[in-house]
């Protein structure tokens, strides 16, 4: 049924239990990847989208729902048959100095993949090494050099050339600009734009950069307190955002006028997210909606397909 | 009138393998009353600059050169003591880290209080009082009962209000803001902004707002001041800087901010400038951005450029500013 997607992610919820409260960071998301498509997730801190990624690869175990993968609901897999589908995606994470070994050589970093996946001969592996650096744009005398001995964009590219070692089908790639100044953010997104027209890879892009999503992603998905709002193809949802916090998010994003005179007025939204402890009854977005009636205070909408491919959730669309 | 005056600022840092050239001969003017914006990249020498003028900068293997005068006083040969009375009371400072600005273990009220009560500007009754206010104006829902709650129980938003409650307690006549939006998702940056905006027009308060984000520049600030190497690179309206920014390293910025498409209709090519800001164990012996820019000569790496006015607002450090800007546009856009 789910063969022409790579990735099938069907109403997936996860609660996490801290201290006798539980959180609820996901609820009931279902969303697509075909195959050499990127979907971007984006979304206020703590609406879930890492919950989300990390439940789409298998990093996390969803409370509930099922994740195929190529066919494979990867929530009925045993730990190790888990282990031998993670080849085929991989993760580049927000933080590289955190996230790459800072005792080993940035050659090593990327080997590592490699040699617990026992891919080819020691020869194969060292050229493999190489290979990896020059596609992203490392030269090949940082192989012996340390991670913490490179500039945080180097980094960066190491975490891309180890996540691409195995010549996986998906990547996600989790808030991989963040930590980025805004010149070596460029560089890194002219890389994974590359990278997707070159090799077709299929990407989960999760980022609070919403420009930078715009770029990078056919299809985009909003999240708020741990729902999918509204989906659609990214030109499609830019052009025509239909769920009110859609819209409210996005104009949220600083446009450089032409003058001081083009200025448009700074419209903040009120309030703020509610606590993920306490998610509100009805549409978890009334409390801060500009169009909000009584029916969003008493009932969840439901997901809803319209024609143009885009889902929603809300009552009033 | 200008409320500030830098001149020839120069900041070394001794670090354990060499001396960090952070600000290498800053001069600039702050106007009574104008948002001025500070525009650079990490290791620009941003920061380190606002810290500077405040005496922040001080101690073992820390050399401050130059002049800083606020409203004619001379701030950098201050005494630490006289300039107490001046850093928190005329100017106030807003940090980028909203994790670790406030203290974690003292309610947030008794924070709001302090600069007054250090200042001894009010009693401590009428400090409460005030500190109710302030967190009214900068927004906080229930101020009386805010009062008592500690920064840990708040969001990352709520906390800069608190920052911004704390840094205008005193009623400085400058407010000194270090990246105050950058750690904060973009609708809550565009609350942050807003309100910073209001309270300076309300106040009729003076702003130096630190930045790296063109498109927080561009939407609030009236001047705007490149720093690149630890020196002025442009200096101009905002109205210049976006209708006729020279500078290379000021377009290659320009091209380099992501914008979204909605406007546009298309998606506008990614221009990433090559390569990323280095360390200054020396002063910069030509242009500091020499080395990354794509209209580099060899003039560039040898002699460093005398600044061009183009006109009364606007001046660029670049020896091609005047002749080639549209050779050197085209190359960035």
């Amino acid at each position: 049924m789910s063969a022409a997607y790579l990735l099938d992610v069907g109403n997936v919820s996860k609660v996490f239990r801290l201290q006798k409260r539980t959180v609820r960071a996901v609820h009931r998301a279902s969303l697509r990847v075909r195959e050499g498509e990127s979907v971007g997730i984006v979304g206020e801190s703590g609406s879930g989208k890492s919950t989300l990624g990390r439940c789409a690869v298998g990093l996390l175990r969803p409370d509930e729902g099922a994740v195929r993968f190529l066919g494979t609901d990867l929530t009925r897999l045993s730990n190790k048959q888990m282990r031998a589908q993670r080849r085929h995606m991989q993760v580049v994470f927000q933080n590289p100095s955190t996230a790459l070994n800072q005792r080993m050589t940035v050659g090593r970093n990327i080997l590592d993949p490699l040699l617990i996946h026992r891919v080819g001969t020691r020869m194969q592996r060292g050229v493999r090494v190489f290979e990896l650096m020059e596609q992203v744009g490392l030269s090949p005398e940082y192989a012996n050099a340390f991670p913490f001995e490179l500039s945080g964009g180097q980094q960066q590219r190491v975490m891309i050339a180890r996540a691409l070692a195995l010549d996986p089908k998906l990547l996600l790639c989790d808030e991989v600009l963040s930590a980025l100044d805004v010149s070596v953010q460029a560089q890194i997104l002219a890389l994974l734009l590359d990278l997707r027209r070159d090799r077709g890879l299929s990407m989960l892009f999760i980022s609070h950069n919403l420009p930078a999503v715009e770029v990078l992603s056919d299809v985009i998905a909003v999240m708020y307190l741990g729902e999918i709002l509204e989906m659609g193809r990214t030109e499609d949802l830019l052009a025509n955002p239909r769920h009110p916090y859609t819209r409210v998010l996005f104009d949220s994003v600083l446009d450089i006028p032409e003058s001081k005179a083009a200025r448009k007025a700074l419209r903040p939204l009120p309030g703020e997210m509610p606590s993920p402890y306490e998610i509100p009854n009805g549409c978890v977005f009334h409390t801060r909606c500009p169009v909000a009636q009584d029916v969003c205070r008493r009932e969840v909408p439901q997901a809803r397909t319209l024609d143009d491919d885009r889902q929603v959730a809300c009552h009033y669309v | 009138m200008n409320i500030l005056e830098i001149r020839d600022l120069r900041v070394e840092i001794d670090a354990s393998d060499g001396t960090v050239h952070a600000v290498n001969g800053i001069s600039f003017d702050v106007k009574e009353g104008e948002w001025l914006g500070i525009l650079g990249e990490s290791g620009s020498g941003k920061s380190i600059t606002l810290l500077s003028i405040l005496g922040l900068v001080r101690g073992r293997g820390r050399r401050v050169h130059g002049q800083a005068a606020f409203a004619g006083k001379e701030l950098l040969s201050m005494r630490e003591r006289q300039l107490r009375g001046i850093r928190g009371r005329d100017i106030g400072l807003v940090m980028q880290d909203v994790a670790n600005g406030l203290n974690p273990l003292v309610p947030i009220g008794k924070q709001v209080m302090e600069p007054m009560l250090e200042h001894s500007i009010c009693t401590k009754p009428e400090a409460a009082r005030r500190a109710i206010e302030l967190l009214r104006e900068v927004g906080l829902p229930n101020p009386e009962w805010q009062m008592t709650r500690h920064s840990f129980e708040l969001s990352g938003g709520m906390r800069q209000r608190v920052m911004i409650a704390t840094a205008i307690a005193c009623g400085p006549k400058v407010l000194f803001a270090d990246e105050p939006t950058t750690a904060l998702d973009a609708t809550v940056q565009v609350q942050v902004l807003s309100l910073l905006r209001e309270i300076a027009a309300r106040r009729n308060m003076t702003t130096v707002m630190v930045t790296h984000d063109i498109g927080v520049a561009a939407n609030v600030c009236d001047r705007v001041v490149v720093l690149y190497g630890g020196m002025i690179m442009e200096t101009a309206e905002i109205d210049e800087f976006l209708r006729d920014a020279r500078h290379p390293y000021s377009l290659a910025l320009q091209s380099s901010m992501l914008r979204g498409s909605r406007e546009t209709g298309v998606k506008s090519a990614i221009r990433p400038i090559p390569g990323h800001a280095r360390t200054l164990w020396a002063p910069p012996v030509g242009c500091p951005f020499a080395e990354r820019c794509l209209a580099a000569q060899s003039i560039c790496h040898r002699e460093r450029p005398s600044v061009a006015r183009l006109s009364e607002t606007h001046e660029v450090a670049c020896h091609f500013a005047e002749e080639e800007a549209n050779h050197v546009r085209s190359l960035f856009t």
